[in-house]
């Protein structure tokens, strides 16, 4: 991906000539070092597709957009990552797809190994899923996202 | 990878130092916001005017929005400062911070009072949403090389690293603080008498949002990173520059 | 007064409900699901009043628009269990006089057995009517 990397200096200090990155146009764009693993996560678990559109939904989609849009929940956000983690979907299937609902969660929709839909929607204040399979749904807690992985992982 | 946090936080701290090398202190936190930008000044402005009167407009506000989306932290970046005699309080869509003036560190006490009171504001203010980051940065000035006052270096074939100009970043993670350490012997500050080189210990600590509510625990969190910080720092500094700082316990 | 069950509605699928493969469940999970009526306005009007006030270049485009009948949306909410007796309300607003809700909680299983029926429109080709 090309992309023009700006140079960002703290305010404090300026660091000397040689240690310096100089700006130009790179194929490789360096992330802070706590954004580089959440973009791995993604490419891998959800492929390059779901990789840019999280990105695009971080990025665009700022406070009223669409009709009753809400900018992307942080807690939101931070649950889908933690989820995305410890999930494991079928390898024979699609990846799994991401959405932006308008209440500013992140949903994720994926199938079963038997083609039966799984879906979460991360939410600022938890997350909902259901599992097609056992017509089940349900609302958890953020401290119950990594028992609900597990319940609805391959 | 081992989960143990790698450095030795003493189990007593100094009150204070002296000299003290805290160029600036930040204490920032990111936010989503349902009100447009172009409010939220204003909106600020009147809840912290009588001890803020003055206000400028950063040079990163020109730049447009769609440049400032594409780098992630471009995006982030305050808009606008507002002074004080012993602080500056900057603002942008995403964030709000509250920083020192360069060189003159008050001390945590001062700072924990004034966080108290610019909370208090901002929830006048009414245009905070969800808390997105909290977090305290710290940035240290050393004269010369700091790499042989602490207890991190860089190795090649097992041999420290020594006398040539080094820039290290790494990521810790201490139960819910997560801390960026930056430690660099090649850098420049501006200081009274003019321009300075030497080494910066820029230490960053922060709080995700799912660990964080800005108006709930905002300031219990500021007092964890500034705290979290302060061990690191202590516990990186070999007792050879610790002597030279004249540390004062309780 | 809500709508006869022989009318059709539509609602907007934007790039954040529609990746290509999957349209986005949330499109009718909740209460006061907005749609809007065909019989104020037509399907290629619709396009052009979407384009206007839900799409948002470059980065939310119009995608789809889904469109399903009243009495077929009624008929699937029936077949629920507990049964779900939905009907939709017209809520003309200013950007849309033919603009309309679904007041009744849609839950996730229920917006499961929407989302296979609906018929996707996809944008028409420059000169063709639809």
């Amino acid at each position: 991906m090309m992309a023009l990397t700006l140079q960002y200096q703290p305010p404090a200090y300026t660091l000397v000539e040689g240690l310096r990155e100089s700006a130009q146009v790179s194929t490789v764009r360096r992330d802070a070092p706590d954004g580089w693993a959440r973009e791995e996560l993604l490419l891998r678990k959800l492929g390059p597709k779901g990789w840019g559109r999280v990105y695009q939904f971080q990025k665009y989609y700022t406070s009223g957009w669409g009709e009753k849009g809400n900018v992307l929940s942080p807690k939101a956000l931070d649950a889908f990552f933690r989820f995305l983690a410890e999930a494991n979907f079928p390898a024979d299937k699609s990846s799994p797809s991401v959405f932006l609902t308008d209440g500013g969660g992140v949903e994720l929709c994926w199938e079963d190994s038997a083609g039966r839909a799984i879906q979460v929607e991360f939410t600022g204040t938890g997350a909902e899923f259901y599992k097609e399979a056992t017509e089940e749904e349900g609302v958890v807690t953020f401290e119950e996202l990594s028992e609900l992985s597990r319940r609805l992982s391959a | 990878m081992s989960d143990a946090f790698p450095i030795l936080i003493p189990d007593r701290l100094p009150i204070s130092i002296s000299p003290c090398p805290i160029v600036e202190a930040i204490f920032e936190a990111r936010f989503v916001s349902p009100q447009p930008w172009a409010t939220m000044p204003g909106l600020l402005f009147a809840q912290i005017r009588e001890r803020y009167p003055e206000q400028k407009t950063l040079p990163v506000a020109q730049l447009p929005e769609e440049m400032r989306r594409q780098d992630a932290n471009l995006l982030v970046l305050p808009l606008i400062q507002f002074l004080s005699d012993d602080f500056l309080i900057q603002l942008g869509p995403r964030v709000v911070c509250l920083v020192t003036k360069p060189n003159a560190y008050p001390g945590w006490p001062t700072i924990e009072q004034e966080l108290g009171w610019l909370l208090e504001r901002l929830k006048s203010a009414g245009f905070i949403g969800e808390t997105e980051r909290l977090g305290a940065r710290y940035i240290d000035f050393f004269d010369g090389d700091v790499f042989d006052s602490l207890r991190i270096g860089l190795q090649i074939d097992d041999q420290p690293l020594r006398g040539t100009p080094t820039d290290v970043t790494t990521l810790l993670r201490r139960d819910a603080v997560s801390i960026r350490l930056h430690l660099t012997n090649g850098a420049i500050v501006a200081i009274k008498e003019g321009p300075k080189s030497g080494s910066i210990l820029d230490v960053d600590a922060w709080f995700g949002p799912l660990d964080v509510d800005l108006f709930e625990n905002g300031l219990t969190r500021f007092g964890e990173a500034h705290q979290a910080i302060k061990g690191l720092f202590f516990g990186l500094i070999k007792p050879e520059l610790l002597s030279k700082l004249n540390p004062t316990y309780e | 007064m809500p709508l006869a069950s022989t009318e059709d509605i539509v609602r907007a699928v934007c790039t954040d409900k529609w990746d290509g493969l999957r349209l986005s469940p949330s499109l009718f999970v909740g209460q006061n699901i907005s749609v809007s009526r065909l019989a104020i306005t037509s399907l290629a009007e619709h396009w052009d009043l979407f384009r206007q006030y839900v799409q948002k270049p470059p980065e939310r485009l119009l995608e789809l628009i889904a469109e399903i009948n009243v009495g077929l949306l009624q008929e699937i909410g029936r077949a629920q269990n507990p049964e779900v007796a939905l009907t939709v309300e017209p809520k003309a607003v200013d950007w849309n006089p033919a603009h309309a809700e679904i007041p009744q909680r849609i839950t996730r299983g229920l917006a499961n057995r929407i989302l296979p029926e609906l018929k996707l429109h996809q944008a028409p080709k420059e000169g063709m009517e639809q």
